[in-house]
């Protein structure tokens, strides 16, 4: 069945638009994430949506299937360690620095779990944020921006302390609070685009986006985030994740898992 | 090998938690409600106790006072596991003695982040 899929199509769709690197191995799950798109459009198949993407005439249909398919997993404090590294260290020592508020970039925030992890670590430590979370799904946005999140989603990372201590009940789910949500603001941007529109950035999380993404899609990317990180910032990458082309723009830290900071030539191209 | 209590008054519970916990590497054992956890707890000390709240004979939030009040009880790291959702529920049982807290139902995944958390590997 799901051999009938145009492949190539969708796969060309996905690295043009999103920078994704669609591979075969995620066509089933493709599937059975267009499945509802389909049926809701009145159309017998999967591979009939396909045959109606159209980026010139039926743009808004094309944008709902990229981001069907892209992955918007996430969770609180997903990868602890870094969330502890910030909590102990550089929000402190940033805050100190800049006399004032930290300013975070979550670059491809999914439904908002880590921008709210980042506020929960801020705001227990007496230092001022401001949150900006990007995501190229509109869906995710929505969700995110409302912090609505269901028991399971709650219990998977966020200790029941820092549950009670920030979140509330809303019916028989649970929604982040004001006190928080001021430290936060989430909007719709491609990352491919650049995101010059935002600032400059003390800390930048994008933790499990790069690794999915082309070649090309992720050099894009990393450009990017190059010229929104301040020279003393650090880029958070995803636990495990490797990048290869970050060569140019950022370097590692000796020491530190998943942390890297301006390299040597988006220096110079700044100086 | 580490040893985990399971308090649970169904046996349904506590077999669907039984074999999470023993994936996540542990020896179990169980108990159908506060007491028999007690006299357990007294000849052999858990690592860890997954403990249900509203449970016949003796509850789950007077099983952890006693247990915290007595001779190596402070040592264990317990988990309350329960359908109790209000906050203020929650913060009582942490009040209490309780490592961390877990809204039923809860899956695999969400108990292995829960052990995580208690810094139980």
């Amino acid at each position: 069945m799901t051999s009938d899929l145009d492949f190539p199509v969708l796969s060309a769709l996905m690295s043009e638009r999103a920078g994704y690197d669609l591979g075969p191995e995620r066509l089933a799950a493709v599937e059975a994430r267009l499945g509802p798109i389909a049926r809701r459009e009145g159309l017998a198949s999967v591979q009939d949506l396909i045959a109606l993407i159209d980026p010139g005439q039926r743009p808004s249909l094309t944008w709902e299937i990229v981001e069907a398919i892209l992955p918007a997993d996430t969770r609180f404090f997903r990868d602890r360690e870094s969330f502890e590294l910030i909590s102990a260290q550089l929000l402190p020592v940033l805050s100190q620095a800049r006399g004032g508020v930290v300013r975070v970039l979550i670059a491809g925030c999914a439904t908002g779990q880590e921008a709210w992890s980042v506020a929960i670590c801020a705001a227990e430590i007496g230092v001022d944020v401001e949150v900006v979370a990007l995501d190229l799904s509109s869906r995710s946005i929505e969700k995110a921006r409302a912090g609505v999140y269901t028991q399971f989603e709650v219990q998977r990372g966020l200790r029941s302390r820092q549950l009670i201590a920030w979140l509330e009940r809303y019916e028989d789910l649970w929604r982040v609070s004001e006190r928080l949500k001021r430290w936060v603001r989430f909007e719709r941007a491609n990352l491919l685009d650049g995101i010059e529109g935002f600032g400059e950035f003390d800390l930048i999380f994008c933790r499990h986006v790069l690794s999915d993404m082309t070649s090309e899609g992720r050099r894009r990317v990393l450009d990017g985030l190059a010229k929104a990180l301040g020279p003393a910032g650090c880029l958070f990458v995803g636990e495990g994740e490797i990048l290869p082309e970050a060569g140019v723009a950022f370097r590692p830290v000796a020491g530190l898992k998943s942390v890297y900071v301006r390299g040597p030539s988006s220096v110079s191209q700044a100086a | 090998m580490r040893l985990c209590l399971i308090i649970d008054d169904s046996r349904i519970i506590r077999k669907v938690a039984r074999r999470i916990v023993e994936g996540l590497g542990y020896d179990v054992e169980e108990a159908g409600d506060g007491a028999e956890a007690l006299s357990f707890c007294a000849a052999t000390m858990p690592d860890v106790i997954l403990v249900d709240w509203n449970m016949p004979v003796m509850d789950g939030m007077t099983f952890l006072q006693r247990l915290r009040a007595s001779e190596g009880g402070d040592q264990p790291k317990v988990l309350f596991c329960t359908i109790e959702n209000e906050p203020s529920r929650i913060a009582e049982a942490l009040d209490a003695g309780a490592d961390e807290y877990v809204m039923k139902p809860f899956d695999g995944d969400i108990l292995g982040s829960k052990f995580a958390d208690v810094g139980l590997a």
